[in-house]
């Protein structure tokens, strides 16, 4: 207690130097939270996205499929039982049905997925309304990301070469009826929606899917021929590039806290030397060394505490005001990236987050105090008294 | 290569004058096949949309069955073997030192980029067994005379729905070959040309060959040498001649 | 008879230099008995503030014994001696080393606060010993609003608050004017006749010795001339 109450004592006594160590700790460690908040915001974002947009509840695959693998995809296609239709008809689960082919926009030669889907899902947040219209043409539905690939808009024609079930080429030219935007790249890029009956009529594979999507209603059970994949499943491989990220970051994060560190260190060793005097004389006073050196220990330590005070005086305000407008994202439009990204990304800071960052910047702060502290349990308190050391 | 297959199922080097039915016709084109060993040194010539690339290779057939072709250059490639037996194709590469077996969609894989999947390499079935096929009527092609066949799928597992195939009627060589999508949409076209007389056999020494929905000149084979009913030795067909 | 609460035999004490070493005391042997408001007078470098130093267990002897209280000072654990002095020894400093970041309360306080004493029983401490030095309107002030003569003034308080046996001051006065340096000595004076406190200087200022009832002058190291003296300004 006595340790601390001298150590804010000192601390504020140095003034300006102690501010400016302080200001920038408080700005490795906003970062740190806002960075990772940004992350983990960013994450429940992509994961909430992907759900609305492509996973549902989970969902049902042919036993072959494998969506990294698209010469699975030849193979992954299967009948749906009375069962799962019945459980169609409720709208609680989607079929789609997956079939590779090439498109051949403007003499140009493209690998495209083909999705039939059922225009009247509910599940998903595909706006497949757009294929129910029905009428001599093929109506396609296709994501901006492909629209911008394909260089196809509304009204476009475009023809695509395919093979059926049995292997034999067909070709046909279908018109995009839609073009819609979506966060998620998984559900836009390289791929074209069609009707699901149109789709499995091009192949023959009348009242097949590839997968099933389950919806909020549907009650969990098993299909025979159908191996279930979780939410934990199909979004692992984002979670991983999300954590990828969240290291990318750290770099910066640690450079920053380095340079605090630094700085604090610093500040210890020419304050230690400074103050020798003032050391004799504590000794003098009857403190122990050990005492002292916890002194200066806790002394330089407290620079973490006040940076956590000053990072939450601006950072707090900044925090909420950020995450009323959001981090817009408008300049990653036309950038590859292959997460889900809204047009904002709301940061999301979990007390775990908040908690992990403090404990980290006070023991690292502690740490670097306390190694030039240590000199004080060398010094001769005589030599200390005369302010005679080197 | 594909100049190997399309020529070894649709050359007939037995003449015959008369007129026949497209049965009759195709019968001679596929007849006497196995018995024939041809070598080939070809270049392939790769029309890219911004670049030109030739790739030279050697091959060795003995029927449809089998068939072995090493690629001489570019550097790239030299050295790259590749064997056919039956429906089994394998592939030597010098840079891994490895011999990889292509099954399944590895073999719908293009060709060194070309115009060509390794599939379109591996169809060894008679067109016969596969196509009916009616003679539709006769036209002239660079002044020959042809046959137009049209021959339309009898079995589900055809790659093209349909073909159509002109046929000099006095040399009994294919000029030409347009195969079909299920909804009748060309995909592509064979065009076989600088017709001449080697060992005493008509054959074509360049053939393009072109996907029709995609912009570009396709891909040339031109016979650089061509031996018929040499000697191959048997090891040439098996998998050590490969890392030899 | 009189408690003696210091004694010195023998005591030698050696600093390297260099190679080589220095003799800073020779050989030196003494006593202080309780109560003694005594001084240890010589010339710069004959060895005053080294042997304060080693009273109030700042610095162990190289030979000899030192008995403070009746131990051993080259015996004690930094622990202990940092106990002792905690305890039973106040320090005066010619530059006053008062903590510049705290208040004169809080300099006062200081010494107080490694002694387990309740709140209220601590405030009284202090304000009792800022009224022995006459400075109990200044307790908020930081020492660098002080004048010299308040600064050392405070000093005396935070070396007396903790009400120690022993209270060792080297050259309290250096740095003060005369007007100062009397009342300082009168306030000490005073305080070593009503607690009894243990008084001993490192000086070489006349006004001091005026109020000295012991003189022991050094030289090399060595006691050259131990006297009381009767008829100082003390009576
Ligand atoms: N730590 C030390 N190392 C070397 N010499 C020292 C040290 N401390 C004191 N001395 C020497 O010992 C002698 C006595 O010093 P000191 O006790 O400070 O004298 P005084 O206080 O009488 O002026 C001086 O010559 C001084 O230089
Ligand atoms: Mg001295």
């Amino acid at each position: 207690m006595l340790a601390i109450k001298l150590a804010f004592k000192n601390l504020l006594g140095a003034g300006l130097r102690t501010w400016l160590n302080v200001t920038v700790l408080s700005f490795a460690f906003v970062l740190m939270i806002f960075y990772n908040g940004m992350i983990d915001g960013w994450n429940r974002q992509s994961r909430k996205d992907t759900q609305a947009w492509e996973t549902g509840e989970g969902q049902f695959w042919q036993p072959e499929y494998d969506r990294y693998d698209p010469y699975t995809i030849q193979d992954s296609h299967g009948a749906m039982s009375e069962e799962i239709q019945s459980e169609i008809a409720k709208k609680n689960l989607v079929p789609v049905l997956i079939a590779q082919a090439t498109a051949y926009p403007q003499g140009r030669m493209q690998g495209v997925t083909l999705k039939g889907i059922d225009p009247d899902q509910t599940i998903l947040k595909l706006p497949t309304k757009a294929l129910s219209k029905t009428n001599d043409s093929d109506y396609a539905m296709i994501g901006k990301r492909m629209a911008t690939s394909l260089k196809m808009d509304v009204g476009d024609r475009l023809l695509i070469r395919w093979r059926d079930k049995n292997g034999t080429f067909d070709a046909r030219e279908i018109e995009i009826i839609s073009v819609f935007k979506c966060d998620v790249p998984s559900v836009d890029k390289g791929q074209i929606f069609l009707r699901l009956e149109v789709l499995q009529e091009m192949m023959g594979m009348e009242n097949e899917a590839t997968l099933l999507v389950a919806g909020e209603n549907f009650k969990h059970r098993d299909f025979k021929n159908w191996v279930f994949r979780d939410q934990d499943f199909l979004l692992a491989d984002m979670d991983k590039i999300i954590q990828a990220k969240k290291a990318g970051g750290t770099i910066i994060q640690a450079l920053l806290l380095i340079i605090a560190l630094i700085a604090i260190f610093d500040t210890q060793v020419l304050s230690i030397f400074r103050r020798q005097k003032e050391i004799g004389t504590y000794i003098a006073l009857g403190l122990t060394r050990s005492q002292l050196v916890g002194i200066f220990t806790v002394e330089g330590g407290a620079h973490s505490i006040l940076a956590a005070l000053l990072g939450a005086v601006y950072g707090i305000p900044l925090f909420l005001w950020i995450n009323k407008v959001g981090i817009s994202m408008n300049y990653t439009q036309g950038m590859d990236i292959d997460l889900p990204i809204g047009e904002a990304i709301y940061p999301y800071y979990s007390l775990q987050l908040i908690t992990i960052s403090i404990i980290l910047v006070v023991i690292s702060a502690t740490i670097v105090s306390y190694l030039p502290a240590r000199k004080i349990s060398k010094m001769k308190p005589t030599d200390a008294l005369r302010g005679k050391l080197q | 290569m594909k100049f190997l297959i399309t020529t070894t199922l649709l050359l007939c080097t037995i003449t015959d004058s008369f007129a026949q039915d497209a049965k009759t016709i195709l019968d001679k084109v596929d007849k006497n096949m196995f018995s024939i060993t041809k070598i080939i040194e070809s270049d392939m010539v790769i029309y890219g949309r911004r670049n030109t690339r030739t790739v030279t290779s050697k091959g060795y057939s003995e029927g449809t069955d089998k068939s072995f072709t090493e690629y001489l250059a570019p550097e790239r490639e030299k050295g790259t073997k590749m064997l056919k037996l039956e429906d089994r194709l394998w592939i030597y590469s010098p840079s891994t030192d490895r011999t990889i077996q292509l099954s399944g969609h590895m073999l719908r894989q293009s060709v060194m980029g070309s115009d060509l999947s390794y599939e379109d390499m591996m169809e060894d079935r008679k067109l016969t067994e596969m196509y009916d096929a009616k003679v539709i009527g006769e036209e002239v092609i660079d002044g020959r005379n042809t046959w137009i066949l049209e021959l339309t799928a009898i079995v589900d597992d055809a790659a093209y729905h349909g073909r159509k195939i002109w046929i000099d009627t006095q040399r009994y060589i294919p000029l030409q070959e347009e195969l079909f999508a299920k909804s009748g949409q060309l995909l592509k076209k064979t065009v076989l040309t600088d017709v001449v007389k080697i060992e005493g056999r008509w054959y074509p020494r360049k053939v393009n060959y072109k996907d029709m929905l995609k912009d570009g000149k396709g891909t040339d084979f031109i016979i650089k040498d061509i031996q018929f009913d040499a000697k191959i030795p048997e090891y040439i067909f098996s998998k050590a001649a490969l890392k030899q | 008879m009189e408690e003696k609460i210091i004694s010195i035999e023998k005591l030698v004490k050696r600093f390297p230099v260099g190679k080589t070493e220095f003799v800073a005391l020779n050989n030196l042997s003494a006593s202080f008995v309780r109560g003694e408001f005594a001084g240890l007078v010589g010339p710069s470098g004959s060895g005053k503030t080294t042997l304060l130093n080693i009273i109030g267990s700042l610095d162990t002897p190289s030979e000899g014994e030192v008995h403070v209280l009746d131990k051993s000072i080259s015996l004690l654990s930094h622990k202990q001696s940092a106990k002792l002095r905690n305890r039973h020894i106040g320090f005066i400093f010619q530059t006053y080393n008062l903590l510049p970041v705290y208040t004169v309360y809080e300099n006062v306080e200081f010494a107080l606060l490694l002694q387990k004493l309740s709140g209220p029983e601590r405030k009284k401490a202090v304000m009792d010993a800022l009224e022995w030095v006459g400075l109990t309107d200044k307790i908020k002030s930081k020492p660098s609003m002080l004048s010299g003569g308040e600064c050392q003034r405070v000093a005396i308080a935070r070396s007396m608050v903790k009400r120690p046996e022993i209270v060792l001051a080297d050259e309290p006065t250096a740095n003060l004017d005369s007007k100062n340096s009397h009342h300082i000595l009168q306030t000490m004076k005073k305080l070593n006749r009503e607690l009894k406190t243990t008084f001993i200087f490192a000086t070489h200022d006349e006004k001091v010795m005026q109020y000295l009832d012991r003189i022991i002058s050094l030289e090399d190291g060595k006691v050259v001339k131990d006297e009381l003296i009767k008829n100082s300004k003390n009576q």
